[in-house]
C-alpha cells in the first residue's frame, strides 16, 4: 500500500523572479534569473543536476514545444529534461516529476522549473483559444474565458446558500484587498499596491459578478526548486531543511459538466485532493495544524470557496472566516501572505512553483516583512482548469522531521 | 385528401422600431418617412435565415412524428451555403431520418410556394414533406428596403390524411419580370423603378394569377375567405385586391407594421398567420410574387383545432424585444466595420471530419442515455459520466433539443469575444438529466437568475468569414412569455360606481374614452351628434355602435344624440345622464368640429361655427354639470385643447380661438371648484381622428392612435388626480405639460417714473426674456408677484405652482420662520405675533421681534401685539403665496386682532 512522499524529498534551493510585465526580458532571461538564485541558496552548481522538468502551458505564445527551450537556455549537459503541461497546474507538475524522481532513487539531485511569458499576446488577459481548443470542443463549447468560467462559482454559490449577491461581493472584495495589502510588503510581487474593500467593489465588471479587482495579475515570471533526498541534503550540509509532507493531485472526470449532481459552486477534485494530502502529511485537523496557505486565488471567487473545498472553513461558511479577517496575515491562518495570484501575479508554469517559494521562505524565517511567526506547516494548492473540469493539487510542506 | 398537415412559424425577438431608422438615416434619405409605420423584425447577430428556419420547422412539428418526414424542402434567397445542401443542416439540426429527400429552392421571393407546390405533388403519392421558406433580407443602410423587408421564416408539413387545410388547386405564372436581382456573389439587390415594380409587376401578375385559380377551380371572390398575397407597399397592396373587387376584410395584412416583408418565405408566413385565425370551413387562397406568382387555393378542416398549441406567426409577433440602438442593428448584420481586437482573431478553422463524426450532436443537439444507469449525458460517451456507473459503450441517442431546462449558473463576460457583449453563457441543467455549458442568446445579463427555465435554440455558433463557413450550435434562451404591458392590478385606477359623459364619443378619441371608462367599470353617457367632420348632418349610428361595443363586453352605457351647440342640446345630454344614473362624476369635453379657411377667407359662420361647439359647447355642458358637481362635492372635468391654439396653425384662427378660450374657462373653473374637488384639466392630444386624418401625412397616422391619449385623460378622471388647472399634452406614448407661463421681466424705473420708450427698445431683451420663468396659481398671485420690486433680478428661479411649503406642516412652517426672518426690515422694530390656527394642524404660536432678531415659540404670549387668527390649511395656503392675505381678511379667512396696522408688516418681516 503506498504511503505517499512524506519527508521523502528535501528542497534545499529555491528561486523566484520578479513577477510582472517584463517587457524587456523574454523567456530565457527568466529561465536563468530563476535558476541563478536556486543555485546559490541551495550551494551546487548547474552541473550536478542530473534531471529536470520544464513546466510551461502557452507554448504558443512562448517557448514552443518540448523540453528543449530548458536544457538549450541552461545548456544542461545532455541530461533528461521533461516538459510537462497541466493548464494553470503546470509549476506543480513540474515540482511533481522532480520529486519523484529523487523519491524513486532514480537521481541525487533534480530541477523542476516553471516558466510563463504571457506578455506577447497583444493583449490583456491569457490568450483566446479558439479552434487550437480542440477540433470538436471549439464546435460547440461557448467562447469561455477564465473569468466567465471562474464567476458562475459566484451565481451558483450565491444561489445555493441564498446570500445575497452584495454580501458574497463584499466578501470577495475582502479577499482581494488582503492580497493587495501582502503584496505591498513583497518587492517581487507584480502588483504592489493597496486597495480598500470600496474600490474592489466599485471596479468595471470584466465577467459578472467578477469585477477587475477580483481578477489575479496576468504576468510574466518564472520560478524552481532544487530538490534532493534528505540524506544528501544532510551531506551538502543543510540543516532545518524544508521537505515535502504531502503532494495529491486530483482531475475532473467529467461528472462536473456531465451529471447532474454538482452545484457548480465549488471544487469537488479539491475537496477530494486536500482530504488525501492531509491524510498523507498525518494532518488530523487541518484549520488547526496547518500555518499558512498559497492557494489558487486566480480569482476572489476561487479563492473563497476553496477555503471550504480544503476542509478549512464548513460549507457556507467562508465569508464569515474571510470578513473576519481568519486568513489575513494577522489573522489564524495567513492565506496568501505573497500577494498571492491576484498580486504577486500569475505566469501560470511558474505559478505552482512560486507558491512553494513562499512557504519555503516563510519557514525558513526569511520572508522579511511578511514573516509568518513560527509557521509549522503551509499548504499550497494550485488549480488548472475551469470549475466544470478541471486539474486539483494540494501540497503541503513543513520541516523535515517535523 | 392531401393539404397541409400542419405548420409553424418563426419571426425574431427582435424588432426595429422604423422611426429609428429614419432618425438615424432620414437625413440621407428623407422620403422613406413614408413608409416609416411600425417595426420591422430583425435576426440577432447570432441567426440567419438556417436557424430561422429550424426555430419555424421545430414550431411545425410539434406534436408530429418525425418518422413520418420523407422529405425537407427549405426555400429561401438567403442561403448561407451556395454549395452544401441548406436544407441538409436543417434536416440534421431536426434530426430527421437520414433515408429522405433535401432540396433547395432558392432564387426567386416565390421559392416558398414553388416548395410548396412541389411538396403538395410528392403528397399525392402518399409522401409526407416539411416545407419551410426563410429569409433574412440584405438591404443598404438609408434604403426603402431597409424599412420594408424583415426576417422570418415558417414552415408547414405536407402529406396526406388528418389535413387541416385541404389542397383545391393551383395556378403558376412564370415571367422574366427583373422587378430587382441579385447577381452571383453579390450582397445587395439591384433594384428597378419602384413605380414600375408596382403597377406593372404586383398589380398585374397577382390578379392574373389569381384570377387564373378561380376560373381554373370555378369558383367566384366570394366564395373564397381570405386572399393572401405579398406586396410591400401598404397601399398598393389592398388596392390590388380592391381592383379585382376583393371587399377589404378579406385582404390579408402585409404585416409591414408587425414585422416587415420576409421574401420568399413572406406568402407562407402571412398563411400561417391566416392558418392561426382561421375557422373549419374557411378557403384561403395564397399568391407568391417573384419573376411570375404561385396561387394555390385551401379549404381549412376541422382537424384545425385538434393542432396542439405552438408559437406560429402570432405567437412569435407578441414575443417580441424591441432592438433600441439602430448602429446595433448595422453591426448585427455586419453593416459596418466594428473594433472586435486582437482577441477575435484566434484560429477559426472547422475540422469538417470532426463535423461529419459529430454531426448529430452539434447540429442535432443528439446526446447519449445509458442503457444501464438511465443517466442522459452530453455529448454521447464512450464510457458513461455517473460515477456510479461507469459503463462502456452503454448509450444509445437521446435528443435535448426540445427537453425543458434551466440555468443552474451563468455570467456575462465582458472580456471574451462578442458581437454584443456581455456574452452570456453559463451551465444548463436539462430536466430528467443531462448539461452543458452553453450561450445564451436573445437575453440580458439582469434577467436572469439560477434555477429559471430555458430552452434550446439553433444558432450561428461562429463565423469563418475567411473560408465563408458558417457554424451551428445550439443557445439557451430565457423561456418567457412576451413582454406584455404591465398587467394593472393592485395598482389598478377604476370607477365603479362612477358615472361619466364623454361629447363627441361616436368616433376618434372620444370612442377610446368611452370604452376605457367603461372597461374600468363607468356608466357611460356617449354623446355623438353623428355629424362629418365639418359638422354638418347628423346620424345616431356611430353613438349606437360605441354602446353597442361597451354593452358587448359588459359594460354598462346609453347613447345620446344632442349637440353640445346648444344650450337646449347640452341641457338634455345633462337631464338623459342625470335620469339614467343619477350623478355625473366625469365630464370629458371632446366634442368638437372643424371649419378651416385661411383667415381673410373666414366668414363670420366659420367662426361661429367652431366657437360654438368646442368653445361654447363646452360652456352649455360644463354649467349644468358644475353645479351637479358642486352639490355632490367631487367632480373631474376634462377639456381639450390643442397644439393649434397652444402654438398657433395656419388656416385655423376659429379653431385656435375656441381652444385658447377653453383655457380661460378651465382657469376661472380651477378657483371656484375648489371648494367642492373639482378637479379640471385640459388635454392637448397629439393624435389622428376624424378631425386630422385630411391634414396629418397619412404614414404618421398609425402612430397617432388614440389609445395613446387615454390612459392620460383617464387619469385625469380618477380620484387620483388632485391636482386641477393643468394643461397637457398626449400622444404617441408622450406625455407632459404645457403651461402658460410668465417670464422674470425687468423694472426699468421705480418710484413712479414713467418709462421712456427709448429705455423699453434698450432693455427689451430682458423684457422678452422667459428664463427665469414662473407659473402662477391665479391672476392675483400673477399680479402681486410681477408688481413687487425684487431684491435682485435675478433672484426668482423657476419655481413649481406648488411651492414646498404647501406639503409641509404647520410645525415645520413655524420651525423655518427665523430663517425666513428679514432683519433688514425690523430696524427699531419691537413686536409679538400671536399665531392662533384651527383646525387638525392648528395650535398657538408665537414670533418675537426684538433687536432685528427673531424667535418663535410654541403657545400663548400673554401680551401680543397683534393676534392673526386663521385655519392652518389657509395659514399654508398663504405662507405659499396661493393665499393673498388682504382677500382672506375682506372674505372673513383671516380674523386680525390687536394691532391691525402691525399686521402688514408681517409680508415684509418674513419671506417665505
Amino acid at each position: 500500500m503506498a504511503t505517499g512522499i512524506r519527508d521523502k524529498v528535501a528542497i534545499i534551493g529555491m528561486g523566484c523572479t520578479k513577477f510582472g510585465e517584463r517587457w524587456e526580458v523574454g523567456a530565457e532571461q527568466l529561465i536563468v534569473e530563476a535558476l541563478e538564485e536556486a543555485l546559490q541558496d541551495a550551494g551546487i552548481d548547474r552541473k550536478e543536476i542530473q534531471a529536470a522538468w520544464l513546466g510551461t502551458c502557452m507554448e504558443e505564445i512562448n517557448v514552443g514545444k518540448s523540453a528543449l527551450p530548458l536544457s538549450l537556455t541552461l545548456r544542461l549537459p545532455k541530461i533528461p529534461v521533461t516538459r510537462v503541461e497541466n493548464f494553470c497546474a503546470t509549476g506543480t507538475e513540474a515540482f511533481r516529476g522532480a520529486c519523484y524522481a529523487v523519491a524513486s532513487g532514480a537521481y541525487d539531485i533534480a530541477l523542476a522549473l516553471g516558466v510563463e511569458k504571457l506578455k506577447d499576446i497583444g493583449y490583456g488577459g491569457l490568450p483566446n483559444w479558439g479552434a487550437s481548443a480542440g477540433s470538436l470542443t471549439w464546435q460547440w463549447m461557448p467562447n469561455i474565458t477564465a473569468p466567465g468560467a471562474f464567476a458562475q462559482l459566484a451565481t451558483a454559490y450565491a444561489a445555493k446558500h441564498g446570500i445575497p449577491d452584495q454580501d458574497l461581493k463584499r466578501a470577495m472584495a475582502h479577499v482581494s484587498a488582503k492580497s493587495h495589502a501582502n503584496a505591498v510588503k513583497n518587492p517581487k510581487a507584480h502588483l504592489r499596491k493597496a486597495v480598500t474593500i470600496d474600490q474592489v467593489m466599485a471596479a468595471p465588471i470584466v465577467a459578472y459578478p467578477l469585477g477587475l479587482f477580483d481578477c489575479c495579475g496576468v504576468s510574466d515570471g518564472a520560478a524552481c526548486a532544487i530538490v534532493t533526498t534528505p540524506d544528501i541534503a544532510r551531506g551538502l550540509g543543510k540543516k532545518d531543511f524544508v521537505s515535502v509532507k504531502a503532494m495529491q493531485l486530483a482531475l475532473s472526470s467529467g461528472e462536473e459538466m456531465g451529471f447532474n449532481q454538482w452545484e457548480a459552486d465549488h471544487f469537488i477534485t479539491t475537496e477530494k485532493c486536500s482530504r488525501m494530502a492531509y491524510q498523507e502529511a498525518g494532518i488530523q485537523n487541518p484549520r488547526q495544524e496547518i500555518s499558512m496557505m498559497e492557494v489558487h486565488d486566480c480569482f476572489s471567487i476561487t479563492e473563497l470557496v476553496t477555503m471550504e473545498d480544503l476542509h478549512i472553513c464548513e460549507p457556507g461558511k467562508a465569508i464569515q472566516d474571510i470578513l473576519d479577517g481568519f486568513f489575513d496575515l494577522d489573522g489564524t491562518i495567513p492565506c496568501q501572505p505573497d500577494g498571492g495570484l491576484k498580486c504577486f501575479g500569475h505566469p501560470i508554469g511558474a505559478s505552482g512553483l512560486r507558491m512553494l517559494y513562499e512557504m519555503y521562505l516563510q519557514l525558513l524565517g526569511r520572508a522579511g516583512e511578511r514573516q509568518i511567526k513560527d509557521p509549522r506547516f503551509g499548504l499550497t494548492h494550485n488549480l488548472g482548469g475551469m470549475p466544470y473540469m478541471n486539474i486539483s493539487s494540494v501540497t503541503i510542506v513543513g520541516r523535515y522531521g517535523d | 385528401m392531401i393539404g397541409i398537415v400542419s405548420f409553424g412559424g418563426y419571426i425574431p425577438k427582435l424588432r426595429l422600431d422604423r422611426m429609428s431608422i429614419y432618425q438615424q438615416m432620414g437625413w440621407l434619405m428623407p422620403a422613406t418617412v413614408m413608409v416609416a409605420q411600425g417595426e420591422r423584425s430583425v435576426c440577432n447577430w447570432d441567426e440567419d435565415s438556417l436557424t430561422m428556419a429550424v426555430s419555424a420547422s421545430m414550431d411545425c412539428l410539434e406534436g408530429i412524428d418525425k418518422n413520418d418526414i420523407d422529405a425537407l424542402f427549405l426555400a429561401s434567397t438567403t442561403l448561407p451555403f451556395s454549395d452544401r445542401s441548406n436544407a441538409g443542416i436543417v434536416a440534421t439540426a431536426l434530426n430527421l431520418r437520414a433515408d429522405i429527400q433535401t432540396a433547395d429552392y432558392a432564387a426567386s421571393l416565390k421559392a416558398g410556394t414553388t416548395a410548396l407546390l412541389a411538396a403538395l405533388e410528392r403528397a399525392k403519392g402518399g409522401k409526407t414533406t416539411l416545407v419551410t421558406a426563410s429569409d433574412n433580407r440584405q438591404a443598404r443602410a438609408g434604403s426603402f428596403y431597409e424599412m420594408w423587408f424583415g426576417d422570418g421564416a415558417a414552415s408547414l408539413l405536407v402529406g396526406e390524411g388528418a389535413v387541416i387545410a385541404e389542397f383545391e388547386g393551383a395556378y403558376s405564372l412564370s415571367y422574366d419580370f427583373v422587378s430587382h436581382y441579385r447577381g452571383s456573389g453579390m450582397r445587395f439587390d439591384y433594384t428597378w423603378e419602384e413605380r414600375w415594380i408596382r403597377d406593372e409587376g404586383y398589380a398585374k401578375f397577382i390578379p392574373e394569377a389569381i384570377n387564373g385559380l378561380l376560373q381554373r377551380m370555378g369558383i367566384g371572390i366570394e366564395q373564397v375567405d381570405r386572399f393572401i398575397y405579398p406586396c410591400f407597399f401598404k397601399r398598393e397592396h389592398v388596392s390590388i385586391g380592391r381592383s379585382m373587387g376583393i371587399p377589404a376584410e378579406k385582404i390579408a395584412d402585409n404585416l409591414h407594421e408587425a414585422c416587415g416583408e420576409t421574401g420568399s418565405a413572406h406568402p407562407l408566413v402571412m398563411l400561417v398567420l391566416a392558418l392561426q385565425n382561421a375557422k373549419p370551413g374557411e378557403r384561403l387562397v395564397i399568391c407568391s410574387f417573384g419573376q411570375g406568382c404561385d396561387a394555390l387555393s385551401f379549404r381549412v378542416t376541422e382537424h384545425l383545432q385538434q393542432l396542439p398549441p405552438r408559437l406560429g406567426i402570432q405567437g412569435s409577433l407578441e414575443n417580441k424585444r424591441k432592438l433600441d440602438n439602430y448602429l446595433k442593428f448595422l453591426k448585427f448584420r455586419d453593416l459596418i466595420d466594428a473594433e472586435v481586437g486582437i482577441r477575435a482573431e484566434a484560429p477559426d478553422q472547422t475540422a469538417l471530419t470532426t463535423l461529419w463524426r459529430n454531426r448529430k450532436m452539434i447540429l442535432g443537439l443528439v446526446g447519449g442515455k445509458c442503457t444501464q444507469c438511465g443517466t442522459p449525458q452530453f455529448p454521447k460517451a464512450e464510457i458513461c459520466v455517473n460515477p456510479e456507473c461507469g459503463a462502456f459503450h452503454s448509450q444509445e441517442e437521446y435528443e435535448f433539443a426540445n427537453r425543458a431546462a434551466s440555468i443552474k449558473s451563468f455570467t456575462g463576460d465582458m472580456l471574451a469575444v462578442s458581437q454584443d457583449p456581455p456574452a452570456i453563457y453559463g451551465m444548463v441543467q436539462f430536466e430528467g438529466g443531462g448539461r452543458l455549458m452553453a450561450d445564451f442568446t436573445d437575453c440580458t445579463l439582469e434577467e436572469l437568475k439560477v434555477g429559471m427555465p430555458v430552452k434550446m435554440v439553433f444558432r450561428r455558433h461562429y463565423v469563418d468569414k475567411k473560408r465563408g463557413f458558417t457554424a451551428y450550435f445550439w443557445k439557451a434562451t430565457p423561456l418567457q412569455v412576451a413582454e406584455e404591458p404591465q398587467k394593472e392590478t393592485a395598482e389598478e385606477i377604476r370607477f365603479d360606481g362612477q358615472v361619466a359623459i364623454v361629447t363627441g364619443a361616436g368616433g376618434g378619441l372620444g370612442r377610446i374614452y368611452a370604452l376605457e371608462l367603461a372597461r374600468r367599470g363607468a356608466k357611460v353617457v356617449v354623446n355623438d351628434l353623428g355629424g362629418s367632420p365639418d359638422g354638418s348632418g347628423a346620424s345616431s349610428s356611430p353613438a349606437e355602435s360605441v354602446v353597442q361595443e361597451i354593452i358587448q363586453f359588459g359594460g354598462t352605457a346609453i347613447p345620446n344624440f344632442d349637440s353640445v351647440a346648444s344650450p337646449q342640446g347640452a341641457q338634455n345630454l345633462v337631464d338623459t345622464t342625470m335620469q339614467a344614473f343619477g350623478r355625473i362624476d366625469i365630464l370629458i369635453n371632446n366634442a368638437g368640429i372643424l371649419r378651416d379657411k385661411s383667415f381673410t377667407k373666414m366668414s363670420p359662420d366659420m367662426w361661429h361655427a367652431v366657437l360654438d361647439v368646442h368653445l361654447n359647447g363646452a360652456f352649455y355642458v360644463t354649467h349644468p354639470v358644475f353645479q351637479i358637481m358642486r352639490q355632490q362635492g367631487y367632480g373631474r372635468i376634462v377639456f381639450t385643447t390643442s397644439a393649434a391654439g397652444l402654438f398657433g396653425n395656419f388656416g385655423q384662427a376659429n379653431y385656435a380661438a375656441a381652444k385658447m378660450g377653453i383655457l380661460g374657462l378651465m382657469n376661472t373653473l380651477k378657483i371656484e371648484g375648489e371648494k367642492y374637488n373639482i378637479k379640471l384639466n385640459t388635454v392637448a392630444p397629439l393624435a389622428a381622428t376624424r378631425l386630422t386624418q385630411d391634414v396629418l401625412p397619412n404614414d404618421l397616422l398609425d402612430q397617432l392612435k388614440p389609445e395613446f391619449v387615454a390612459p392620460l385623460v383617464l387619469y385625469l378622471c380618477s380620484d387620483k388626480c388632485t391636482q386641477s388647472g393643468l394643461i397637457l399634452n398626449a400622444g404617441m406614448g408622450y406625455y407632459g405639460r404645457a403651461a402658460i407661463v410668465s417670464g422674470d421681466g425687468i423694472w426699468i424705473s421705480k418710484g413712479g417714473r414713467v418709462p421712456t420708450l427709448a429705455e423699453v427698445h434698450r432693455h427689451w431683451q430682458e423684457i422678452e426674456r422667459l428664463e427665469p420663468y414662473k407659473t402662477y396659481p391665479d391672476a392675483n398671485t400673477a399680479l402681486m408677484d410681477m408688481l413687487t420690486p425684487k431684491q435682485g433680478a435675478q433672484e426668482a428661479a423657476p419655481r413649481p405652482q406648488e411651492a414646498p411649503a404647501a406639503q409641509a406642516s404647520v410645525a415645520s412652517v413655524f420651525q423655518r420662520l427665523p430663517q425666513a426672518f428679514q432683519p433688514q426690515a425690523a430696524a427699531g422694530l419691537s413686536l409679538v405675533f400671536q399665531f392662533s390656527l384651527s383646525g387638525t394642524q392648528g395650535g398657538e404660536w408665537h414670533a418675537i421681534i426684538q433687536n432685528q432678531e427673531c424667535t418663535v415659540q410654541e403657545g400663548k404670549h400673554p401680551n401680543p401685539t397683534t393676534t392673526i387668527k386663521m385655519s392652518a390649511e389657509d395659514f399654508l395656503e398663504y405662507v405659499s403665496g396661493k393665499l393673498n392675505a388682504m382677500q382672506a381678511y375682506s372674505s372673513g379667512r383671516l380674523k386680525i386682532e390687536g394691532d391691525l396696522m402691525k399686521s402688514q408688516l408681517i409680508g415684509k418681516l418674513f419671506k417665505f
